[in-house]
């Protein structure tokens, strides 16, 4: 298993990914007591991505590179233990993975 | 003067609406973020399987599952931005809320929040660099080893992040 010490880093990474949703919920729920005319979080994000479209462009390209980092991560062929190549991926528990392919003759 | 009264009662029925919409999911994030903060702060060992310095994929769901929910969740975050936004609220309201030049004091808070936001990607990208220029563990890894500690959840959270890019970035507007 990996040491202990990594859970903090899944900690940093849930508070964020969690309490930055959460925060905005927040703040929306605080613009939406202030009545119907105040702005909500959402608008004012919308409103810049209007006036600035070549930077709202940026920022969502930049979050669609992370996402397919993060979580696209199909490997190319499957890794097998073998005395010689100690394995990386375990095919019967990757559903990504598939079979190497045979070296033809 | 009949249907206005109606127009604008059913207007106060989505305000309810969308007040106990917003309530349910800052309760659903708090209690995901609790989730985490247990899981992570009361294991006794590491949540992912540690091999050769990388975390092991050990994952039941394909990662273009991940991807596609992610794209699903773009779009509907776009549709629903639009539905809330020209559909629902107000003209007037909405028109209120776009004209960011009569609000100094907002447009400075939303240009310093982007900023922000800018600045923290381009320290996760330094970071990623330097930890792996110097062999310590990226970003990367603690990401995929809390897709493998909990996939369902990070499913969850890409979902939730997409979903928000969707309704904030994605703003041509439809015809009204």
């Amino acid at each position: 298993m990996a040491p202990v010490e990594v859970n903090l880093g899944i900690l940093a990474l849930g508070a964020v990914a969690f309490g930055f949703p959460a925060v905005v919920a927040i703040l929306d729920l605080w613009f939406l007591r202030q009545g119907d005319r105040r702005p909500r979080v959402g608008e004012l994000i919308q409103a810049w991505s209007k006036r600035y479209p070549v930077f709202a462009l940026a920022f969502a390209m930049v979050m669609g590179l992370l996402v397919g980092h993060f979580f696209w991560s199909t490997p190319g062929e499957c890794r097998i233990t073998t005395a010689n190549a100690p394995a990386v991926q375990l095919p019967e528990n990757d559903r990504d993975c598939r079979p190497p392919s045979q070296p033809k003759d | 003067m009949a249907l206005v009264d109606r127009l604008r009662a059913v207007a106060a029925g989505l305000d309810r609406a969308r007040t106990t919409i917003l309530i349910v999911e800052l309760i659903v994030f708090l209690g995901f973020l609790g989730f985490v903060v247990y899981g992570t702060l009361s294991a006794q060992q590491g949540l992912c399987v540690n091999q050769n310095g990388h975390p092991v994929r050990r994952v039941d769901i394909p990662s273009s599952v991940y991807v596609f929910t992610c794209l699903i969740a773009f779009i509907l975050g776009h549709v629903l931005a639009q539905i809330d936004s020209v559909l629902v609220r107000h003209a007037s309201a909405r028109e209120a809320a776009t004209d960011i030049d009569s609000r100094p004091i907002a447009a400075a808070l939303i240009h310093l929040a982007i900023a922000t936001a800018f600045g923290v990607l381009m320290l996760m990208m330094v970071t990623e660099a330097f930890t792996l220029r110097f062999g310590f563990w990226p970003i990367t890894y603690y990401a995929r080893c809390s897709i493998q500690a909990s996939p369902s959840i990070a499913l969850l959270a890409a979902a939730g992040l997409c979903f928000l890019g969707g309704r904030w970035f994605w703003v041509v507007e439809w015809r009204r």
